[in-house]
């Protein structure tokens, strides 16, 4: 780890997982609640050693269901609380996600995404989990989740996935992959003057009329922290606006509404995507994650052989974002989805855009990453 | 104690035949003004548990068809009352309480002596 | 109401759901009591729990109440203890919320000795769901989904959470509240993990099928395969088959407590800096 200070900003030689952490602290976090799982573990080595030297807390529980029920534990008392995994602990923990979703807690939960299904390959890169991040708890729930490609903008998103997570009261997903997790590459840290905190909507009325899902001024209700006078309920169970369960079908039907509307409302302020050499591309290449990077030097490549190919990167995967994909739809004859699974994200893509032409993978799941080449073959047999 | 206490039929209150069951919450002072014993009939589910516990025959099911489960609990015998606590200790419903002035008196001493 | 202790209750959701004749009641009834002799301020108290009858407790106790997934209940517990170590954190479980699908967090709870206090209500079934066997379900007994006897050999709670490094372990029953409310007082105060394991009446799911239906009968049958635990000292394993050995069971005060053990991490941390 080489850091050198700079007249503006410190600069550090740092792993993903390390920035992950870092970033976590820079962004409030003082809880993480952990449990070892490659390739995230460092994260969780990095925050057991910074925590208690900024007065936090670090615990590894029993288990990664354990983990995920702690930080909503420690969200309640206002916590601002992150716990990372990886793909089975992120499927081990897919209830108590959807029980933070329903009661509404504002939680990071970070995945850094390894091989294959089930135990798979612990320590090589995967991008499977595009639909476990959408569909992956039963029931419906919002869903917010960030793919950075760089450890600088790993750094960014990291802070802004607390801030999401705080202002919409909800968890919020930073999906790297191993490969990510795993580099090192020179980073510039953010000043903290550069970036704001936003803490969670919390009550102005007195603890007697504390209403906990009070969604009249709006489609988050402020959250009161425990202990501090506002004596509250709640449950997982479908519940009304005082937080006690409730069967009435048109209460369910507003509040999981209510719910979805957190983050279909505020796309403005989620919503965020990359695009290299778009404007006059005839080929359209979609690709997230460390996949993108290799993507950028295919798409380099195809324009030096007469190619207008072009990137589009989502920045949040979900909420998938439509609007960019629809416009690259309008004026390219193909599109390629080069992702490490067996086609996941390809399938928004093809709900999206229209029939103008294919829409047509790149698909590697031995764990290797995609190549630059294999992006290029693909986009020359569209051309 | 027990069972000799189970309403019989021809004990039946019927709907507005119950008329001193019309009130929720009733509080019985013994004789000597020393014990209350309040009944939320409201809350008084039947369960003949504070019944069955009693040492002192204090307590009598009847029947009360407009109420619960059709039988609730009814204080015949306050003076007899020891203020043991053991109706209000074991009844899962809050439906009975019992004060009593030494007893509340002795648990003020308790408090303040730390 | 007239008693202190039901200032705790939210008396807009009285009464509550239980069957009547439910000893939940009677042990909910028993903490409050516990809180109240202890003049423990709601606003300092996080009461938590799963899944199941037991765990629909919260929703009537006017503190901060939170009602997880099943088994889930003490992991939401230390998130919420160990970022406030100076607030009251109790958990509620049934016997199979804490036993079951609960194990691993009942015995890393343990371990761990947190200061939490938890109170398993042991009424031998899976009430909630229509009374299916538990890890307590006594052997031979019928259950839903044992309509030809029960085989599965059941836990012994106590011994379990003992085993497992709790530092403060008891059992109660429903008939004594008046122990039972001594035992969780005993629990709350103790500064460590806090198990009081309370043996109760699901007449309507477990003693319908094994023929107590009647509460006051499996109540007065379970009281009846209760032995006080100095008593207990005294019987052979012969003549303690098949009772359930009530009382404190098991006390250590000197083992360190998990929040107190890390703030000497942070101390550590911060001289190293």
């Amino acid at each position: 780890m080489d850091n050198t200070e700079t007249k503006e900003h410190q600069v550090v030689f740092w792993s993903g997982n390390q920035i992950v952490a870092e970033a976590a602290i820079a962004g409030g976090c003082r809880f993480f609640a952990g449990y070892p799982i490659t390739p995230s573990s460092e994260i969780a080595h990095v925050m057991s050693k910074r925590l208690p030297e900024v007065r936090g807390k670090f615990i590894q529980m029993e288990d990664e269901i354990a983990a995920m029920g702690a930080i909503i534990g420690a969200s309640l008392t206002g916590e601002r609380p992150m716990t990372a995994t990886s793909g089975p602990g992120f499927s081990l923990k897919q209830e108590n996600i959807g029980y933070a979703c329903m009661i509404e807690t504002p939680c990071v939960i970070v995945n850094v995404m390894r091989g294959g299904p089930s135990t798979g390959l612990p320590t090589a890169l995967g991008q499977a989990d595009v639909m476990q991040a959408r569909w992956g708890t039963h029931g419906d729930r919002p869903v917010i989740a960030l793919t950075p490609a760089y450890l600088e903008e790993v750094y960014s998103e990291v802070i802004r996935a607390f801030n999401l997570a705080e202002m919409l009261r909800m968890p919020v997903f930073v999906l790297i992959d191993e490969v990510l997790g795993h580099l090192s590459e020179r980073v510039e840290i953010p000043d903290p003057s550069e970036y704001e905190l936003i803490e969670r909507p919390r009550p102005i009325a007195p603890p007697e009329e504390y209403v906990p899902y009070d969604s009249s001024l709006g489609d988050v209700p402020p959250i009161a922290d425990y202990f501090t006078g506002y004596r509250w309920h709640t449950t997982g169970l479908n519940h009304d606006k005082t937080g006690f369960p409730t069967t009435d079908p048109d209460i369910c039907q507003f509040e999981e509404e209510r719910m979805m509307r957190k983050v279909t409302n505020h796309l403005d302020i989620i919503e965020s995507y990359d695009e290299f050499m778009t404007e006059d591309a005839e080929i359209g290449v979609i690709a997230f994650g460390s996949t993108a990077r290799a993507a950028m030097v295919a798409i380099a490549d195809a324009r030096d052989r007469g190619i207008k190919a072009g990137l589009l990167r989502p920045i949040t995967l979900w909420p998938f974002p439509e609007e960019p994909v629809r416009k690259l739809d309008q004026h390219v004859k193909a599109i390629v989805v080069p992702e490490a699974n067996l086609g996941q994200m390809i399938y928004e893509v093809e709900r999206i855009a229209g029939c103008n032409g294919p829409v047509v993978g790149v698909n590697k799941v031995g764990g290797v990453p995609i190549y630059p080449g294999e992006i290029l073959s693909k986009i020359e047999e569209v051309a | 104690m027990g069972n000799n206490n189970k309403p019989k039929l021809d004990e039946l209150l019927v709907g507005e035949e119950s008329a001193g069951l019309a009130e929720d919450t009733v509080d019985i002072k013994s004789s000597d003004g020393q014990t209350t014993i309040t009944v939320h009939r409201h809350f008084c589910k039947g369960c003949e548990i504070c019944v069955e516990v009693c040492p002192k025959d204090v307590l009598k099911m009847i029947v009360a068809l407009d109420r619960w489960e059709g039988t609730i609990v009814e204080v015949i015998n306050i003076d007899n009352c020891n203020a043991c606590m053991l109706c209000e200790y074991q009844c899962p419903d809050f439906a009975i309480e019992v004060y009593n002035v030494k007893k509340e008196q002795k648990k003020k001493e308790k408090k303040a002596v730390g | 109401m007239h008693a202190s202790y039901t200032n705790y209750l939210r008396m807009d959701h009285i009464p509550h759901m239980w069957c009547p004749g439910c000893g939940i009641g009677i042990i909910i009834k028993a903490v409050l009591r516990a809180f109240d002799a202890l003049e423990w301020s709601a606003d300092d108290i996080a009461f938590i729990s799963g899944i199941g009858c037991t765990s629909r407790s919260p929703g009537y106790l006017d503190m901060h109440t939170l009602h997880t997934t099943h088994g889930r209940a003490l992991s939401f517990a230390t998130g919420v203890k160990f970022s406030r170590p100076d607030k009251h954190v109790v958990v509620i479980s049934g016997d199979g919320d804490a036993a079951a699908i609960g194990g691993n967090h009942l015995i890393h709870s343990c371990r761990r000795n947190i200061d939490i206090t938890l109170i398993i209500v042991n009424n031998y079934i899976y009430g909630m769901t229509g009374g299916q066997y538990s890890p307590t379900t006594p052997i031979g007994a019928r259950a839903a989904t044992s309509p030809w006897g029960n085989v599965d050999t059941p836990f012994n709670i106590s011994e379990l959470a003992k085993g497992a490094g709790a530092t403060y372990v008891a059992r109660g029953y429903v008939g004594s509240g008046v122990q039972l409310e001594r035992l969780i007082r005993g629990g709350l105060t103790h500064k460590g993990f806090s198990v009081i394991e309370v043996l109760s009446n699901c007449h309507t799911q477990f003693g319908r099928r094994n023929r107590l239906a009647d509460p006051i009968d499996l109540i007065n049958s379970i009281s009846e395969s209760t032995v006080n635990v100095k008593k207990a000292e005294k019987m052979s394993p012969e003549e303690l088959k098949g009772k359930y050995i009530v009382g404190l069971l098991h006390q250590d005060e000197e083992h360190p407590e998990y929040c107190e053990a890390y703030e000497q991490v942070i101390e550590r941390a911060q001289l190293a800096r």
